[in-house]
């Protein structure tokens, strides 16, 4: 499938060019229901351009899904139910075509999911399957060193990626998603099966990518969603409860159950 | 104990030694009895040497004891032969003693196993070895028995001749002159060789590979990604009855169906298509059974379920975050299924058209009501020849009315030889190119 967008842009031959203005998301009443059972109970939320958000909860209060619907994988569930707007840069994203939102909206997985490729051709799967036109070499390159993977992986690039390390892994998956030079990144828990070093490696390559692009991360952890977000948003039994600063959130919290869940007293 | 424990272990090993040979020979009588009063006896003198020397009483193995006392008895007084039950059968006494043999030596040697290893939890594990060896032991042997009868009366005949040579038996009259009168003389073409019957192997199994291996595949993608559950169902049940139909059912419904052609269609290109056709040694044309197309069209019918159920597996074994990330990329459902599931699920699609093609080599009915001894060559639209029905030919070739049995009768093991190395060699490379595929698909 040809991207349009690219198209229109007198094609440029390298990666960098590719990138795009990081987006804004904008949500308007949304509603989510899985058959009977609702899941979001009608959610307004503003995610700022250029800024890490970060999304946290007790589970099952529908942080995953309100990720998922971002860039419409929650389709794929058997009768999963879309209601209200989800706006991209003022463009309601469920009228968009689902490939070309999802080229600009990348997603990193709770559990690391390489291709059963090699490194090289998991980093430049998304740009093939788009058909982006870039320098594949260098693409690898850049990507792969926003990834704080290219030292370690430099002379390793036509090996297997399930030879990695589960860090390694998921930040290939981060590489990989980074090739398609998207508007929003999506991290759905990327560090909840990762030990500390790599959690960190993790962290600091979100603080990285911080301006270059609009990151949303689903979090357990109050000390990650302190260290790198600008924003938090916590979500109680499909109900957005508070939205604010990552500062005032844990400093000062508006709500109650906002302070308790953050203190750990209760849930 | 080590002294009786290891004696019960020998006297047992015997017992399960006659018992396997008694199945095959019945001129073993005179030891089935001696064999199970010495069991008898090793197993009285564990049961006492267990309660002497660790003061434990073991019922069972006094009671195995007493039934292999029982079963002596019972062996002694039985006649020769047995007949009963208004049976017409006779059965001789050495198959009765065959089991009663196997069946208390097998107890017997767990016992004697597990006292002469010291009774440890790990000696109990070990002496169930015995239970769980025998079976297998007795279907390696019957394996060999054949393969060592094929190999034994086949491979001395095996020559390089037989291999390169079709087999040719042709009559047809030449026109002569003699005293300037015309004289018909009629000449025969007549060689022996299997070339014929091998290349129609492959070409049967090429051919049926070719037809089914797209529509199986196709049949899978459909029914694991697009169809919705109901659909997928009833596909997927219909396509298990299908291969669940015997394949005779498959044979006379084409064989009527080529009759019906030929009837409708007869000396039309339909006709030489559905029958196969070939040219005799004076350029006369014929048609034959059914033509290698027509018959691989039916082999298909029981290939494709084989194959469309191994790549719905293969496709269902598919992490589901694997598909999704594919999908987060921006990747097209077809680019993922390209790209991701097919290379992911192909050592599945290759292990289906490797039994496919099993099946289509060896025994079928389909082939066997539909080839012929193929002397008219081997393409496409010829006649349809196997080596397995080679084989059948080589056996019944009179009863069927072709002349295979008369000029090739003795090779019938040699044939067979022929088509149980290719079938070898062919599963050996399919298994070999899956572990491939999966090192290079799944990053093993």
């Amino acid at each position: 499938m040809m991207s349009t967008e690219v198209m229109d842009k007198k094609v440029p031959t390298t990666y960098m060019k590719n990138i795009r203005k990081p987006g804004g998301i904008e949500i308007k009443g949304l509603e989510v229901f899985y058959g009977q059972k609702q899941i979001l109970k009608g959610i307004d939320l503003v995610f700022p351009p250029s800024q890490v958000t970060a999304i946290i909860g007790p589970s099952g209060c529908g942080k995953t899904t309100l990720l998922r619907c971002l860039n419409r994988l929650s389709e794929l569930a058997p009768g999963c139910k879309v209601k209200g707007e989800i706006l991209l840069d003022n463009e309601d994203i469920l009228k968009m075509d689902p490939m070309l939102l999802r080229q600009r909206v990348g997603m990193v997985f709770q559990k690391a999911n390489p291709f059963p490729k090699s490194i090289k051709e998991n980093v430049l799967y998304g740009v093939k399957a788009i058909k982006l036109k870039c320098d594949h070499d260098e693409t690898v390159k850049s990507c792969l060193e926003k990834a704080a993977l290219w030292n370690e992986l430099k002379d390793r690039l036509h090996e297997s990626a399930f030879a990695l390390s589960i860090g390694q892994q998921q930040r290939l998956c981060i590489a990989r998603t980074l090739a398609i030079a998207p508007e929003v990144i999506l991290l759905d828990e990327p560090a909840s099966s990762l030990d500390p070093i790599s959690t960190m490696t993790l962290e600091a390559s979100i603080m990285e990518m911080k301006g270059e692009y609009t990151q949303i991360i689903v979090t357990h952890n109050m000390n990650e969603a302190l260290k790198v977000s600008d924003y938090v948003a916590f979500l109680y039994a499909g109900k957005l409860i508070e939205f604010g600063e990552t500062k005032k959130i844990f400093n000062n919290p508006g709500r109650q159950e906002t302070q308790d869940y953050i203190t750990g007293k209760v849930y | 104990m080590k002294v009786t424990s290891f004696l019960g272990l020998v006297i047992s090993g015997l017992a399960m030694i006659f018992g396997c040979l008694s199945l095959a020979t019945n001129s073993l009588e005179a030891y089935p009895v001696p064999i199970l009063c010495a069991l008898f006896l090793a197993l009285t003198a564990l049961f006492i040497d267990i309660k002497l020397s660790r003061k434990e009483t073991k019922l069972s193995i006094i009671f195995v004891a007493a039934l292999t006392l029982i079963s002596a008895v019972i062996l002694r007084i039985l006649p020769l032969y047995l007949h009963g039950f208004n049976f017409n059968g006779v059965i001789h006494r050495s198959i009765i003693s065959a089991i009663l043999l196997i069946g208390l030596g097998v107890p017997a040697m767990c016992f004697s196993l597990l006292y002469l290893l010291g009774a440890t939890p790990k000696a109990y594990d070990i002496s169930r070895y015995p239970l769980l060896v025998l079976p297998i032991c007795i279907v390696l042997a019957v394996y060999a028995m054949i393969i060592f009868k094929i190999i034994a009366a086949g491979v001395p005949r095996l020559n390089w001749a037989l291999l390169v040579t079709p087999f040719k038996y042709q009559i047809w009259d030449v026109e002569v002159w003699q005293n300037g009168w015309p004289n018909f003389v009629s000449k025969t073409v007549q060689q022996i060789g299997l070339l014929n019957s091998i290349l129609g192997t492959f070409m049967l199994m090429g051919l049926t590979a070719l037809i089914s291996l797209p529509i199986g595949i196709g049949v899978g993608i459909f029914v694991h990604q697009y169809a919705r559950p109901k659909l997928g169902g009833v596909i997927r049940f219909s396509s298990t009855a299908l291969r669940a139909i015997s394949g005779i059912i498959l044979a006379i419904t084409a064989l009527s169906l080529a009759h019906v052609v030929n009837n409708a269609f007869h000396d039309t290109f339909l006709n030489y298509l559905v029958q196969g056709f070939g040219y005799y040694g004076n350029g006369t044309m014929l048609t034959g059974r059914s033509s290698f197309l027509f018959a691989s069209l039916f082999v298909s019918l029981l290939v494709i379920p084989v194959i469309a159920r191994s790549t719905e597996e293969g496709l269902k074994s598919l992490p589901k975050d694997i598909m999704e990330g594919s999908l987060a990329v921006g990747a097209s459902e077809e680019h993922t299924l390209t790209h991701i599931s097919l290379p992911w699920s192909l050592p599945n699609i290759v292990t289906g058209l490797v039994l496919g093609c099993a099946e289509a080599a060896g025994a079928l009915s389909i082939i066997f009501l539909m080839s012929g001894a193929g002397e008219l060559g081997v393409n496409p639209l010829s006649e349809t020849t196997s080596l397995a029905y080679f084989i059948f030919d080589c056996r019944f070739g009179t009863q069927m009315g072709d002349v295979v049995e008369t000029y090739m009768g003795s090779y019938q093991y040699t044939a067979a030889f022929v088509l149980l190395v290719i079938t070898i060699g062919l599963t050996v490379a399919a298994l070999i190119m899956k572990n491939k595929l999966a090192k290079r698909y799944k990053g093993a």
